[in-house]
C-alpha cells in the first residue's frame, strides 16, 4: 500500500516538472529590435472580433456573391512599379500635398528583388 | 516520503495539469525560425483572413497556392496557421456569424512596426481609430488592429522573432499590398506620419492621384483612389505572387471562390487580379517578372 503512496507522490512531482520544462521550452530567439518592455504575459484567447468602422461596403452578402465592385479599367493599376523603373515622375509642380513627397531626384523604387539567401525562410525561387 | 506528502504531491500535480490545460495560452508561431536580427518597418509582414468557414478557406488556398495548414485551438479561439514550405505565410481566423451583425470576411494587412505601442499614439493622433488593442503573444510578438482616417482596416505587429527578408517574394508568397482610399493623398500622409514612408507620385488617372509608399529603398504599398465612389469603403487589398495569373483565376471557380476583377495588365507590364474566395474575402493575385530570367512568370 506504501509503494502506491509513493508512486501517486512522484507521479505528481513527475506531473510539475513536465509542466514546468514544457514552459521553458516555449520560449524562442527574439530579434535584436523586439521591445520586450511591453511583454504583458501570455493571452488564452486570440481577439480579433472588431467592426469595420464604417461598414465593409463590398456591396456583397455571404454567400450571395453580389457584387458591385467596379470594375479595374485601363489606366487603373494597382500594382508595383516596373522592376528598374528608375525615373522620378513629373507629375505637375504646384500642387498642394498633405504629405511630403520624395523629392524629384529620387528615384521610384522597385519591390525587393534580391535573391533568397541560404537559411531564409520559404522556397528557394 | 509520509503518506500525507506522496498524496498531497499527486493532487498538486493533478491540480497544475487541469489549471495549465484550462489557462493554456493561445501560441501562434514565430514568423521566422531562427529568429533573425532585423525588422523592415513599413513592410507587409503577415496577413490574416478573417472568415465565417475556415474549412471551405483552406480547401481554397490550399488549392490555389499551395498552403498547407496547422490547426490551433485555445480558449474559444479557433485558428489556422498556413504554411508554405514549412514557413508560416498568414493565419485563418473562424469568425462566427451573428444575428443582426453582416458578415465581414477580410483579409487583414500587417504592418511591420519597431514598436507598437509607439504606432497606436502616432494612429491616433493623426486620426485614427484602434480596433483591437495591443496584445502581446509570446512567439509571435505584439500586434494591433486600427484603421485609418478615412476606415481602412490594418493590423501592426512587432515581430518577436524579426521581420521576413526582403527578397523576391516565392510563388504563393505576398508581393503587394495595395490601399484603395477615398482621398488617396490623404491617406497616403496619414501612412507616412505613422510609418515614416517616403511618397512617391505615379501619374494621376481620372480619379485622382496614385502613389507608392516606400520605405528602405523598397517600393511596399501603392496607395489608389477608389475603383467607384458610391459602394466601396476604403480598403487594403493584399497581393499573392503566382506564376500565371490566368491559370489562378481558371481554378477559382471549381475550388468555390470567383474572379471579381479578370486578369489584365498593370503598370509592372504583368498580369493581376482580384479574387473572392468562398466567403467573399478579397485577395490578389500578381505575376512578376524580373530581368534576366529571375522569377520569370511562366
Amino acid at each position: 500500500m506504501r509503494r502506491l503512496h509513493v508512486a501517486a507522490g512522484l507521479a505528481g512531482l513527475l506531473a510539475m516538472a513536465l509542466l514546468l520544462g514544457g514552459c521553458a521550452a516555449e520560449g524562442v530567439g527574439v530579434a535584436a529590435g523586439y521591445d520586450e518592455d511591453y511583454w504583458g504575459g501570455p493571452t488564452v484567447d486570440y481577439d480579433m472580433d472588431f467592426d469595420e468602422p464604417f461598414g465593409f461596403g463590398y456591396g456583397y452578402g455571404y454567400g450571395g456573391f453580389d457584387y458591385g465592385y467596379g470594375g479595374w479599367g485601363p489606366g487603373y493599376f494597382v500594382g508595383p512599379p516596373a522592376w528598374g523603373y528608375g525615373a522620378p515622375v513629373e507629375v505637375g509642380g504646384g500642387l498642394q500635398r498633405p504629405y511630403r513627397p520624395a523629392p524629384p531626384s529620387r528615384p521610384l523604387p522597385s519591390i525587393p528583388v534580391g535573391p533568397r539567401g541560404p537559411g531564409t525562410r520559404g522556397l528557394p525561387r | 516520503m509520509t503518506i500525507r506528502t506522496s498524496w498531497v504531491l499527486a493532487v498538486l500535480g493533478l491540480a497544475a495539469g487541469v489549471a495549465a490545460a484550462a489557462t493554456a495560452a493561445f501560441e501562434v508561431p514565430p514568423l521566422m525560425q531562427p529568429p533573425v536580427a532585423t525588422q523592415h518597418p513599413g513592410k507587409l509582414i503577415w496577413a490574416e483572413l478573417m472568415t465565417p468557414d475556415i474549412a471551405a478557406a483552406k480547401r481554397f488556398y490550399g488549392g490555389l497556392f499551395g498552403w498547407t495548414f496547422q490547426d490551433i485551438h485555445a480558449g474559444t479561439a479557433e485558428y489556422s496557421v498556413a504554411r508554405l514550405a514549412g514557413a508560416p505565410i498568414a493565419g485563418l481566423v473562424q469568425r462566427p456569424t451573428r444575428a443582426g451583425r453582416q458578415p465581414q470576411p477580410r483579409w487583414l494587412t500587417f504592418l511591420s512596426v519597431p514598436s507598437v505601442h509607439a504606432a497606436a499614439k502616432l494612429i491616433l493622433a493623426h486620426g485614427g481609430r484602434q480596433l483591437v488593442a495591443p496584445r502581446a503573444y509570446r512567439q509571435r510578438g505584439q500586434q494591433g488592429v486600427y484603421a485609418d482616417p478615412q476606415g481602412a482596416v490594418f493590423a501592426v505587429l512587432n515581430s518577436r522573432s524579426g521581420d521576413p527578408p526582403d527578397v523576391l517574394a516565392a510563388p504563393g508568397e505576398w508581393i503587394w499590398s495595395a490601399l484603395l482610399a477615398r482621398d488617396p493623398a490623404g491617406d497616403a500622409a496619414f501612412y507616412q506620419d505613422v510609418f515614416g514612408f517616403e511618397v512617391f507620385e505615379l501619374p494621376r488617372s481620372g480619379r485622382g492621384a496614385h502613389l507608392v509608399l516606400a520605405s528602405e529603398q523598397y517600393a511596399r504599398a501603392s496607395v489608389n483612389p477608389l475603383p467607384q465612389e458610391d459602394d466601396v469603403r476604403p480598403h487594403w487589398i493584399d497581393f499573392v505572387r503566382v506564376t500565371n495569373v490566368a491559370d489562378t483565376a481558371a481554378a477559382v471557380s471549381a475550388l468555390g471562390g470567383r474572379v471579381v476583377v479578370g486578369p489584365h495588365p498593370d503598370r509592372h507590364g504583368s498580369r493581376v487580379a482580384l479574387l473572392a474566395d468562398p466567403a467573399g474575402a478579397l485577395i490578389g493575385v500578381l505575376e512578376w517578372s524580373a530581368p534576366g530570367g529571375a522569377g520569370e512568370a511562366k
